[in-house]
Order: C-alpha cells, then structure tokens, then sequence
C-alpha cells in the first residue's frame, strides 16, 4: 500500500545537522526558540496533561518519538506546528475544537508528516527575503517582533506538495497507530463549516495550520477517499472529553470573548450536539448570544442558561447571564434571584462586587 | 491599534513609514478638557501621541515612560456603535470591538478584555466593582495581561462610566512590577478628578 511506503521510508531517526549547514542554523534558532517557549508564561504546565498529548504524538511518530517534544500553548486559535528540531506546539484552540485523540492525532500526525519529509528546508531555501524569513519563521510559532511581521506581512506556507505529503502520512501515522482515519477529513469538515459562518474572519485565511493550498475542500475529500481504504479505528472521544475538562470552560470562555459569534456558535452547536449533557458548552452559547445582543438573542441566551441548570453542574456565571438579562429587562425580582445565587455559587469571583451592588440596586 | 495590540501596532508602524514620524508632544500639568466634556486634572507631565488618525477623535493615547512600556488611554465620548480601537489593517480577520450604550458594566469589562487580547495577550480579570467616574455611576474594572509580544505581565486599570449614552474612560496599564507602581497614584488622581461638563 502507498500509505506503507511512505512511512517506512522516514523509519529512521533524523540525525542532528551540521551547525555549519544552514539547516543545522536553523536547528540552533528553534533550540534557542524552543528554551524561550519553556519559560513562557502561555505554556500550559500541566505534567500529566502534556505526558498525555505526548504519548499520542509517539503512537504515531514511533521511532521517532524521543525527538519529538510536544508543547501545550495558551491560544484560543486553532493550531499545530512542529518545528525542524522535533519542538511541537499545539494550541488551546486547537483543543477546544477536536472532539476526540482520533482528530488529534490526525493533526499531530500532519505535522509530524512535514517533520519527518524535511520540508523547513526546502522552504527555508525559498525564503531569501527578510520578510519571508519572518513568515517562515512564523510558520513554526515563533513570537514576538519576527512573528508580527510575519503576521504584517502575509503569512508563509508549505508547498501544495508538501500538504499533500504530509496529509498523507499523517494519515498513515494515526491508522498505523490505531486511529479512525475517517476522523482526519472531519476536522477539515469542521474547520469549513466555522470559515463559512463568517468568511470576513474565516480561521483558514490567517492560521498558518490553514494558510495553505490545496483548498479545504479538496484536502478533505482526498482525505476522505484516502481514509476509506484503510481499516477503521479508535476515535477515544470519551478519554479525551476527561483529559479536558479541567480547561474546558477556561478556553470556551477565551472563546465567547473572541467576539466572532457567527463562528462561535457554529463550533458550540457542534460541540453541544456531540456532548448534549454538557452544561459547560450551553452555558458558553448562551454567553455568546448574550454578548451578541442582536434580534432575539437574549431570549435565546436566556433558554440556554435554563437548559444549562437544568443539566447541572452548570458554571456559576450562568446565573450572573440570566441575572444581566433579567435586569436589562428590568425584572427586579428574577434578576435579584438570579444574582444572589451567583454570589453563593462563587463568593470569590473577581466581579462580586459589582453583582452585589445590583442586589443591592434591587433592594433599594 | 497601538493599544495593546501588537499586530496593530505594526500595522501603526507600517502606516506610519509610509507618511510621516510619529507626533508626540508634551502635556503641561493642569487642567484639560478632552473632547467635548471630559475635564480632568493633570498631576505631572504626560507625553500626548497624536494617534487621532487610527484612534478617531474620541480617544487619545498618552504614555509616561513611552509607547512601548506604558500607555494611558482616554476615552472621551464613545458614541454608540463606534469601535473602541482602530482597525487592524495587517489583519482584518481579527473582531473589532464596539461599544453599545446599552452595555452594562459585565459587557463593557468583556468589551475591554476582547480588545486586549486581540492579539492573543492573556488576560485575568482582578476584579470589577462599582466606582462613580467623573460625578457618574462609573464601574472600575483592574486587570492583569501577559503581553503576546514580549511576555511581559502587565497591571492594568479602567475606571469608566456610561453618561448620555457615551463611554467615558480611561485605561492605563504598565508592567507591573516597577512601571505601574510608579505611576499609579498619579494615574488614581486623574481618574479621581475627572468630571464631565454638562
């Protein structure tokens, strides 16, 4: 099978390269990157958490695992990269938005792919102008000055072949691992359904995982097609919704503030029809429509919040939402009900002063 | 924009190289009226950046130490769907953030943090509690931001209210361990003397 040449043909470890060479420059700059990322305050330091995504990341990279070290980062967009010295980075965003390690993998195992071919290099030989080097620094999340000109300046991607190659063995890598191949065209899926929902902020138009050719479409019909000749597998929704709870209501509340709402409520009807019994992701709709306040949002907020506690375990702040429709429509004793159990739900939280006030407001 | 966001500040930057230097000047201690309504006291001399032709003539952006350490700015009548920071030309993917005069105190602290973190800075709300602004019912919201660009933990600070549907406010954060320190009483006196003229 073509999927089974192309990954024993990367069977071996890559050799560190000549610090002379300018690969092996480029090598010295993402070490020096990578030290800069370990002390950065947007890592995600949770031991367990990171062995976790790590150990998915060897499933699929094999013999190369012990050069591959995987980063968790704070960032509420959706994104991978690997770096030409084996440092990953996976982003919250991305989190967020895959429902299981299937779809995960299939987007580690990408990465891996354009790790594996070498294709930094081909790119960095491309890149003779300062401002593509920036871009092509950006490539592997590199922050601060060069990134934001990278960011100014357009972004920099792999060649169409080099997506293809590495679609390609990252779907080899998670079907040899024991993945659901299937799950690989569904994150593309995903993603084309949140860029249609709002094509001015489509998320494929400035992720570097997405600014590249061949198109959405046709990456996730080959995909697809690829995906049906291979035998099914594992998709472990259930093991990775645990593994993420203790983040989730942190990063859909990074989400809701994205004010993307159009794209936001099409990731939240998502997740809520994939997890209906959920309260964190209803509570989070519910914010998002509230925000909006556009038409018939606030009624449709407020049946969230409901649905919300009706589920349980609901987040405190979904009484603090009900209580701020209920005193935008001026409902003194709803919203004096509502408030008040927020205060007892969470009598640490940064905004309790001002929610007593409106207690009090209904008091007077 | 050059508050806070650091794409936008490249995109001030690139707009900048393409016309003139940025203009700064000094602000005198004393009183100031800015726009048409917000009257405060001046403590000490600030630097003013002419930003109006990214910011608009509601807001003005002022720095003790200098753009790239602290910022001030002050909000002088945001009018009801008028966009509190400029567009980001680098990249117009990214949301914009307008205030609504129908806000409440929760969404205007949501409207702050959204433009704060445009950039993908971190932000943690400290606390937001109720504090008259300028002789109106005002809100005080005090943050803390890890900025994107350079790691650096900020300490920040708006005191703002909504009066005859428009947002008056000001913003000021600083690094936190020296730069805010140092200047935050003046700062605390400039919101406390803010008044708005009938």
């Amino acid at each position: 099978m073509a999927f089974a040449a192309v990954n024993e043909s990367n069977s071996a470890r890559l050799q560190r390269p000549d610090l002379a060479t300018d690969e092996g420059g480029l090598w010295a700059m993402m070490d020096r990157e990578e030290g800069k990322l370990r002390r950065s305050p947007f890592l995600l330091r949770d031991t367990p958490f990171q062995t976790y995504v790590q150990e998915i990341a060897c499933r699929l990279g094999g013999e190369h695992c012990p050069d591959i070290r995987v980063h968790l980062v704070r960032n509420r967009y959706f994104n991978a990269m690997m770096a030409p010295n084996g440092m990953m980075q996976v982003w919250s965003g991305l989190m967020l938005r895959v429902e299981n390690e299937a779809q995960l993998a299939a987007v580690l195992g990408h990465e891996i792919g354009h790790y594996l071919e070498r294709h930094s290099l081909a790119m960095l030989r491309d890149a003779k102008s300062r401002s593509a080097f920036a871009s092509f620094m950006a490539v592997f999340g590199v922050v601060g000055l060069i990134g934001q000109l990278a960011a100014a300046g357009g972004l920099y991607g792999f060649s169409r072949e080099n997506e293809r190659k590495a679609d390609e063995i990252g779907l080899s890598l998670m079907s040899k691992g024991g993945y659901d191949p299937r799950e690989a065209a569904t994150v593309w899926h995903n993603m084309l359904l949140e860029a249609k929902a709002d094509p001015a902020l489509d998320p494929t138009k400035g992720s570097i995982f997405f600014a590249t050719h061949p198109p959405i479409e046709e990456r996730r019909e080959t995909l697809s097609k690829m995906a049906s000749t291979l035998p099914q597998g594992q998709t472990n929704a259930a093991q990775w919704q645990e593994r993420i709870a203790p983040y989730r209501l942190e990063w859909l509340n990074e989400e809701v503030k994205r004010n993307a709402p159009l794209q936001s409520l099409v990731l939240l009807n998502r997740l809520i029809e994939r997890n209906p019994q959920q309260a964190d992701y209803t509570f989070a709709r519910a914010e998002v429509y509230r925000l909006r306040a556009k038409d018939n949002d606030l009624d449709l907020a407020l049946a969230d919040y409901q649905k919300a506690q009706s589920i349980g375990k609901e987040p405190p702040e979904t009484h603090r939402g009900m209580g701020m429709i209920y005193r935008e429509r001026k409902q003194v004793a709803e919203a004096k009900t509502a408030f008040s159990r927020y205060l007892e739900l969470a009598p640490e939280a940064s905004d309790f002063l001002m929610i007593k006030s409106y207690v009090e407001e209904t008091s007077a | 924009m050059k508050i806070i966001s650091t794409i936008a500040t490249v995109a001030l930057a690139l707009s900048l190289s393409a016309c003139s230097v940025l203009n700064i000047s000094k602000v005198d201690a004393g009183d100031r009226l800015l726009g048409e309504r917000l009257q405060i006291k001046v403590n000490s001399a600030w630097n003013f950046v002419d930003s109006s032709f990214v910011h608009g003539p509601n807001a003005q952006l002022w720095t003790k130490e200098g753009m790239a350490i602290d910022e001030m700015m002050i909000y002088t009548g945001v009018k009801d769907g008028e966009k509190i920071h400029p567009e980001n030309v680098a990249n117009a993917k990214i949301p914009n953030f307008q205030f609504r005069s129908t806000m409440q105190p929760e969404n205007i602290a949501a409207m702050f943090e959204g433009m704060l973190t445009r950039d993908g800075s971190t932000y943690k709300l400290i606390r937001l509690s109720p504090a008259p602004f300028a002789g109106a019912k005002g809100f005080r919201i005090e943050y803390s931001l890890i900025r994107k660009e350079n790691n650096v933990e900020l300490t920040g600070i708006i005191a703002g209210a909504v009066d005859k549907g428009q947002l008056y406010a000001i913003l000021y954060q600083a690094p936190r361990l020296e730069f805010f320190p140092r200047h935050q009483i003046q700062v605390m006196q400039m919101i406390g003397s803010a008044q708005l003229k009938n």
